[in-house]
């Protein structure tokens, strides 16, 4: 990839997710290109057409997207979920948002018989047989 | 033509996803030989992405479930232009196990008798308390985890395995039902909640419509076809089946099929039983055309690819104040709500929709639900990721969606697919009946997400991309006019032609239609097992 395409790719994406006091943009957070490269790796047909598609995505149309307007362009919907995607990838990213990834989590499958117990079914199981009598 | 690959067999079945791996599992075991062609391939569980963190991009391509956008060699192009709802669907060995997500309810029995009891549909020639013993088989057989004792249903099911968590979301939003009085209970899953015949727990990865890692999700990949080939079975991948042979007395005699280099191959059997979905069943049927079937094989009563039924699919969120970390979680769904599933005359529609609080995704499900085009973006993203993401819970509605001849799949005329065979094309217009119902139950769902204690709700009514339940083009019945099957899932017109898959529907119901695709499966093979001296088959 040129370094000019990237560099609108990082300019698109810090237009769409900017820098805040508290949040670091899409464009500049660290590693931006490495993830961008990282989303190619993974999504190769994200690549196909890729100068064209950040070309239609103009000034004009990512301000009207900022500004809450709809966008009905398949090259806005490609470059969006480009950089997008790969801004979530990023742990900084994600540590901002409280995200760890999907994790393996551990539990209990006899917790049910607690809030049973507790009566969280009782309402429900109050009003007795709900099903549809049937003449077979 | 290569001529005679293999010896014949006593059964070939068509198709190796769920209803195949059902039987393909019970007639192996009880000594049949058989063979099983499929187009797709044995998956590579090494593929699987949820635990990467390009999950959720790949989740959009690579794993979609939309084979248009999959793109896989072993896809066939669906034209579904003149749809309103897409159809969706996975071909490998597993089908649509592989990425549904192991929701496993089974059909109440009102869902058995719409005709007798609404006036719409038809009545099933099999009933609930017929299907009762199979459904418990299926439920051994592919690990459910579940809870019995739901009011909805007239008998306690017995579920193999505990129920899986019931999760932070699932008790704010049962505990909103208690105060509306609603009906809510835990939904059955074929995902284990602790081992089981050799396969690990679920660890909550909420991933399961991508694949899953773990083996926790029940797919006839892990639960039915090892054995199956343990038994003798024989499992022929990378075969795209042309058309279903038959001999003069029209009975089937085998399957002529494409291997990926184009070779074509005969595969004979006394039996020959079709798995292959409700759009490639018909689309099969179909292409079998010849003079003694003009308008496709088993297809006198004109109902092959006819009554295509699909679930209308809505989303209800509500998001709450605290972290629920939603993005965890199985997929799958925690609780169920029956509340409003049946008729009531007084709502100016028929039949009703199931419920099923299901997590919520990954950010970049968060930021692009649907289109880019649509999600927040500027300074405003971030403010909305903070407030938004992993606090919100969401009501899947699965709408019933009755049957009309109207909507059918037929052979698109200049589409193929990599080997030039037609590709189907599906013509589906959504039923008044199918919207009213939808917007009534998308309000109910807004109550239920606001007696919950949401802050904020939102809704997704009529999906587009949402038709994961293909069900109805090949219908069952006892009059062969009006049906393409007879109550055991065999065809009318071929004597030795099963169709096991959900093609044989009456109706929809309002319910993830897995649990009962296996169960008439199984139903189908054991009658195939007892009474296979009397089946008629080539000589």
């Amino acid at each position: 990839m040129s370094s000019a395409l990237m560099s609108r790719l990082l300019d698109i994406a810090e237009r769409l997710v900017p820098t805040t006091d508290t949040m670091v943009g899409a464009g500049s957070v660290p590693e931006a290109e490495k993830f961008i490269k990282r989303a190619l790796e993974s999504r190769p047909d994200l690549g196909d057409g890729l100068e064209d598609a950040v070309g239609e995505c103009t000034d004009q149309v990512i301000d009207a997207a900022v500004r809450g307007e709809s966008i009905d362009s398949q090259a806005f919907e490609q470059v969006a979920t480009l950089v997008i995607g790969a801004y979530y990838m990023n742990p900084v990213a994600r540590r901002q948002i409280g995200y760890p990834g999907q994790l393996a989590l551990e539990y209990d499958p006899m917790e049910y018989v607690t809030w049973v117990d507790e009566g969280l079914l009782d309402q429900v199981m109050s009003r007795g047989p709900r099903f549809r009598e049937v003449t077979q | 033509m290569s001529g005679n690959k293999y010896q014949n067999t006593d059964v070939l079945i068509i198709g190796a996803g769920a209803s195949g791996g059902v039987v393909a599992r019970r007639l192996s075991q009880a000594g049949l030989s058989v063979r099983i062609l499929e187009q797709g391939q044995w998956p590579d569980r090494g593929a699987f992405r949820g635990a990467e963190d390009d999950w959720e991009l790949t989740y959009r391509k690579q794993w979609s479930a939309d084979p248009c956008i999959r793109q896989r060699p072993e896809d066939y192009p669906i034209n579904s232009d003149d749809a309103d709802i897409t159809p969706l669907m996975f071909n490998g060995v597993g089908g649509g196990t592989i990425i549904y997500n192991g929701t496993w309810p089974r059909m109440l029995p009102s869902d058995f008798r719409t005709r007798s009891l609404d006036g719409v549909g038809d009545d099933w020639p099999v009933t609930y308390d017929e299907l009762k013993p199979f459904y418990d088989r299926t439920d051994a057989d592919f690990g459910v985890s579940g809870l019995g004792g739901d009011p909805f249903f007239p008998d306690d099911i017995d579920y193999p395995l505990p129920p899986l968590p019931l999760g932070k979301a699932g008790r704010k939003v049962a505990e909103g039902h208690n105060q509306l009085g609603w009906h809510w209970w835990l939904e059955p899953n074929a995902i284990l909640s602790r081992a089981y015949n050799g396969r690990r727990p679920c660890v909550q990865r909420g991933t399961c419509t991508s694949g899953c890692g773990e083996g926790a999700k029940a797919s006839t990949d892990l639960t039915h076809f090892p054995q199956a080939i343990d038994d003798g079975a024989e499992l022929v991948t990378g075969a795209r089946v042309v058309r279903i042979e038959h001999d003069a007395k029209g009975l089937a005699t085998g399957a002529t099929y494409l291997t990926s280099d184009g070779a074509e191959h005969f595969a004979g059997a006394s039996i020959v039983i079709l798995a292959a979905n409700a759009i490639g069943t018909p689309r099969l049927l179909l292409m079998s055309a010849s003079n003694a079937f003009p308008d496709g094989l088993a297809n006198r009563s004109g109902l092959v690819g006819k009554r295509l039924m699909m679930h209308t699919f809505s989303v209800v969120t509500g998001y709450f104040e605290e972290s629920l970390g939603t993005w965890q979680g199985h997929f799958g769904a925690s609780i169920t709500s029956y509340e409003f599933y049946e008729t009531d005359p007084k709502r100016g529609f028929a039949r009703g929709a199931k419920w099923a609080l299901s997590p919520v995704g990954g950010p970049l499900g968060h930021v692009l639900p649907q289109r880019a085009g649509q999600a927040v973006w500027g300074p405003a993203h971030h403010v909305d990721m903070l407030e938004r993401f992993g606090r919100g819970a969401s009501w899947a509605i699965f709408g019933e969606d009755l049957p009309e001849e109207t909507n059918f799949v037929s052979l698109d005329p200049s589409l193929t697919d990599s080997s030039g065979l037609p590709a189907p094309k599906v013509t589906y217009t959504l039923a008044k009946n199918s919207i009213d119902l939808t917007h009534f139950h998308v309000d109910r769902a807004v109550e239920s997400m606001e007696a919950a204690g949401a802050r904020a709700v939102t809704s997704d009514v009529l999906l587009p991309h949402s038709g994961w339940h293909l069900m109805g083009t090949a219908r069952m019945g006892d009059d062969p006019k009006t049906s393409v099957v007879n109550r055991w899932s065999q065809s009318h017109d071929v004597a030795n032609l099963f169709i096991v898959d959900a093609s044989q529907f009456v109706t929809s119901s309002g319910v993830n239609p897995t649990s009962t695709i296996a169960a008439l499966a199984l139903r189908a093979a054991d009658h195939i097992v007892s009474s296979r001296s009397e089946i008629q088959v080539p000589a």
